[in-house]
């Protein structure tokens, strides 16, 4: 950060200590400063799946049952933003239509009935994935793809894909570095988007993807150390692909155990995959985190527990509308005024102009007018050919 | 042979020197010549991204700058003739006591207008019977502008304030004795509250705390309009017909606020009615009284069902929800109980930076009732409690627990006296200003960081914006104008909003060092190896031409 700016914070918390004294004293007599729980209002999630067509099936139910899980333990759609190619559904070659399955079993379809995807298709790009996370979507980008947070906002990203040393790729076009997801998490922390962040990845060398963060807040985990690979559980030969990824398979069996309100914490999160089950080395990272990793429970980040205060006070009001005089006359008020707005009626423009338009626009359009400059031109191109044409014609 | 390779020799040299060689070594230096002199500032100038100018240097200032606040004072005394003497023992306790440190970053000053008593006034702290009739008197009387206001000093046993020392109106006036330190409490944590501001400044300023404190995470940020929508929750349709004049409730008693409250920020207000969906209570049967209870612990995770069908707003303001719920018949009367078990007088909660949810119990259908059961929802007593709750989201500081120094005036039908007003435009001003200014180094740091983000003339435009609102902002802060200075931070919290998530700040294409190269090499290495060797040729020869004039 540039001098000027941590100086800056600097100041801002010795004035914080200098003002909490007075502050606190002050209001002892008031009331005692009252905390909540948790330091976080709400929970969002933004589930990325980078890749696309049919042998890629075990990403897209890896993304699909991360969403089931989220969403069972409270965390509305309205503040889940799913990225997918969800090209594996309705797919010629699946042989369960409609359902995306996340076990041989099949005992879930992961694709459900309200699955409410944001971003499908050819729209998971990198552009628009920096474009939520930091914010700088077009103007008429709706509600439901905008990622509305505000500094008491706890986010989980997660992303899985094909993934290399420092890169993400993205349905085999493009590719995200992770220096650009750095930059990414940096911008959303200086215009504080988030809380806390917890970022998890499922590629292979996924630890890569965030070795280079510096934003504080963010806990992240990866599937894989660089260098190794992460594999993928089990086939189901009904489908024909392999359908779950290992780490996303044992974390899934760790989240189904978790209810709304689990005390299992995150440090419990941390511990879901080990070697010898996953075969490749998960790796954590929380240097960046300020709390105590198993102190943080896990609904946290998965679920949506939110603060309550009781109301204790009401502003007194004056019965404005109970007397039966005041409730006719609104009542009479409201009537009259339907009323009047019932003549009011809404229709289309006009396709073509309206006859009295045209007829003024016929009558100038007759005379042909031509611009002086086109004019001064066109009489001088015209006198150097005719002055050519009799030169020659002299000569 | 020797004889050959010796002519061979005398010719090279004769062709080093002969005037054919000539054009082909001019041509040489001609390309090195326009490669570097017109081809690198071409490519360099072509390979920069366009920024357009932006005033770096007073961004940095504004980083550092100081933020002053002067609030003006006026007090009028109307003291008895012993009191009087100590007047100028109290005046300089008084402004001692409301000192500010100079150097804290967000320093809070007073100017005090001693005034003495009019007859005028005089005669109507004489003369009025009540305090709502005192406050309205003395309102009357005086135009106090936005940001200001009136103390007036009584004695000690004056009739109306009884045995309370102070008592604070409707409007910006206020009446207190000359006792201790009673106008300085008075001023610093009712009518400035600089506690608040405080908090204001330095939620913006970006300070997290270690824990997590309620005052500062319920109401949200800087936003320049707030959606509000209202929903009856109805879970059994078929045994009760509710019946709530929600389009009258909102004008009657929703509306004279928001007026009030229209410069502050835009609001929209929609309502709704959901059928056959409740909440997802587990209420414990309570026996002495036959009621059900829910304790406050149950509900952290009541609203998270219901959120899905609340449905969602178009606009891109934030929403806040104000829910009413009639328990199903099996349930009632249902009652929230606090931590003591005792039930809560209001039967409501709030969710900070989301809403508030109430519960109104209905007459529970005995059997010989035709279901469905008309029932009429007590609009007034509803909108009191999420009047309440409105004031706390949006950021009116909550004055706790009056004590019995103190007596404060209750709103009127607008539902916010007019010194809380200010105290929320107050807070507001400093934090938009706080933000605006972070948000404007945040950006000019991104710039200097990432190196391929394009600065476009018409962002830069509104950084210039911000900058002199922000600047503007400030000075009638110090000045004390708040209603220009609030004002001016809306200015400027707008634009540089808009400058910093323009879409158009995408960071270019990425590349790491070794791409570029990658890059590069195979397009000017091919065309660069040639080039430098013929140059290079051609130097030597125009060092041995040299050499031969002089010779």
């Amino acid at each position: 950060m540039a001098a000027p700016m941590r100086r800056f914070l600097c100041s801002a918390a010795v004035v914080f200590m200098w003002f909490a004294l007075p502050c606190f004293t002050l209001q002892q007599d008031q009331n005692v400063e009252s905390f909540f729980k948790s330091g976080h209002t709400n929970n969002w999630a933004v589930l990325v799946c980078t890749s696309r067509f049919w042998f890629n099936y075990r990403h897209v139910a890896n993304t699909l049952s991360i969403y089931r899980s989220v969403k069972r333990l409270g965390i509305p759609d309205s503040q889940i933003i799913l990225m997918l190619a969800d090209d594996m559904a309705c797919n010629a070659r699946n042989p369960r239509p409609a359902t995306v399955f996340n076990n041989a079993n099949q005992h879930i379809n992961v694709y459900g009935d309200d699955v409410e995807v944001d971003y499908r298709g050819y729209e998971v790009t990198v552009e628009n994935f920096i474009r939520v996370l930091t914010g700088r979507l077009p103007p008429g980008t709706p509600r439901s793809k905008r990622l509305m947070t505000d500094d008491r906002s706890n986010i989980l990203v997660y992303m899985t894909g094909h993934g290399g040393d420092g890169f993400l790729k993205f349905q085999d076009a493009e590719e995200i570095s992770n220096v650009e997801l750095a930059h990414a998490f940096q911008q959303m922390w200086q215009k504080k988007r988030y809380h806390e962040v917890l970022y998890i990845i499922d590629t292979c060398q996924a630890v890569s993807m965030y070795q280079l963060f510096y934003s504080p807040n963010i806990l992240a985990v990866g599937s894989s150390q660089v260098g190794e690979d992460s594999l993928s559980h089990h086939v189901d030969p009904a489908i024909g692909v392999y359908i779950i990824d290992r780490y996303t398979y044992y974390a899934l069996e760790f989240l189904e155990k978790i209810t709304p309100t689990s005390k299992k914490t995150m440090a419990d999160f941390f511990q879901v995959c080990p070697q010898h089950v996953c075969r490749s080395t998960p790796g954590v990272r929380t240097d960046l985190f300020r709390r105590d990793v198993a102190k943080v429970p896990i609904t946290d980040f998965f679920g949506s527990v939110r603060n309550v205060e009781l109301s204790l006070t009401t502003v007194p009001l004056s019965n404005e509308t109970e007397s039966t005089e005041g409730g006719a006359q609104v009542q009479k008020q409201g009537e009259e005024e339907g009323r009047k707005e019932q003549p009011k009626r809404y229709g289309f423009v006009d396709q073509f102009p309206a006859m009295a338009e045209t007829r003024e626009k016929e009558t100038s359009v007759s005379k042909v007018k031509f611009s002086s400059q086109f004019l001064v031109a066109s009489s001088a191109f015209l006198a150097l050919v005719a002055i050519i044409i009799f030169g020659r014609i002299a000569s | 042979m020797a004889e050959k390779e010796s002519d061979k020799k005398a010719v090279n040299d004769a062709d080093m020197s002969s005037d054919e060689v000539r054009s082909p070594m001019y041509a040489a230096l001609a390309v090195a010549f326009i490669a570097v002199v017109i081809g690198l500032p071409v490519w360099w100038l072509s390979t920069t991204t366009y920024r357009a100018n932006l005033p770096y240097q007073e961004i940095q200032e504004l980083a550092t700058a100081q933020t002053n606040c002067l609030i003006p004072v006026a007090i009028v005394s109307c003291l008895s003739e012993e009191e009087r003497t100590n007047l100028d023992n109290f005046q300089a306790e008084l402004n001692a006591l409301l000192q500010s440190d100079e150097r804290s970053i967000l320093s809070i000053q007073y100017t005090i207008d001693w005034q003495t008593c009019s007859l005028q006034d005089q005669k109507i702290l004489e003369t009025s019977t009540s305090l709502a009739e005192l406050d309205q008197s003395l309102s009357a009387s005086k135009d106090i502008p936005h940001g200001q206001f009136t103390i007036y000093l009584v004695s000690q046993g004056y009739k109306l304030l009884q045995s309370a020392d102070s008592f604070v109106g409707t409007g910006r006036v206020a009446v207190a004795t000359v006792k201790d330190s009673i106008v300085a409490s008075l001023i610093r944590t009712r009518l400035v509250n600089e506690g608040a501001m405080t908090r204001a400044y330095l939620n913006a300023a970006g300070v997290r705390l270690d824990k997590a404190d309620a005052d500062s995470m319920r109401s949200l940020l800087s936003t320049p309009g707030y959606e509000l929508s209202f929903s009856l929750l109805n879970p059994q349709p078929d045994t009760y017909n509710a019946q709530w004049n929600i389009q009258e409730a909102v004008q009657a008693y929703l509306n004279p606020f928001l007026h009030k409250l229209s410069e502050f920020a835009e609001f929209t207000v929609n309502s709704q009615v959901l059928y056959f969906t409740g909440l997802s209570i587990k209420p414990k049967h309570n026996e002495p009284d036959d009621s059900y209870h829910v304790s406050q612990n149950a509900l952290p995770l009541v609203i998270n069902p219901v959120e899905a069908k609340l449905g969602s707003h178009v606009s891109t303001n934030p929403s806040l929800n104000f829910l009413l719920y009639i328990p199903r018949s099996r349930h009632l009367p249902l009652y929230i109980t606090d931590n003591t078990g005792e039930p809560v007088v209001t039967n409501a909660f709030l969710s900070p930076r989301w809403g508030g949810v109430m519960i109104q119990n209905v007459p529970k259908p005995s059997e010989n009732d035709t279901l469905p059961l008309t029932v009429e929802i007590d609009t007034r007593r509803a909108m009191e409690v999420f009047l309440a709750q409105l004031r706390l989201l949006i950021g009116i500081p909550q004055q706790v627990a009056q004590d019995k120094n103190i007596i404060l005036a209750s709103p009127d039908q607008t539902g916010i006296t007019d010194w809380e007003y200010d105290v929320l435009l107050r807070s507001r001003t400093i934090e938009n200003l706080a933000t605006a200014s972070s948000t404007l180094v945040s950006l000019a740091q991104l710039l200097n960081q990432i190196g391929n983000i394009v600065i476009r003339d018409d962002i830069a435009d509104q950084v210039y914006q911000a900058v002199s609102a922000i600047k503007q902002g400030h000075a009638y802060l110090q000045g004390g104008n708040l209603y220009r200075a609030f004002h001016d931070s809306k200015r400027a919290i707008a634009a540089s909003e808009k400058a910093f998530f323009d879409p158009s700040l995408l960071e270019l294409l990425y590349f790491p060092d070794d791409q570029k190269f990658a890059i590069y090499i195979p397009l000017f290495l091919p065309i660069g190896i040639p080039v430098l060797s013929s140059f290079y040729k051609a130097l030597k020869w125009m060092k041995t031409k040299t050499k031969t004039k002089q010779d």
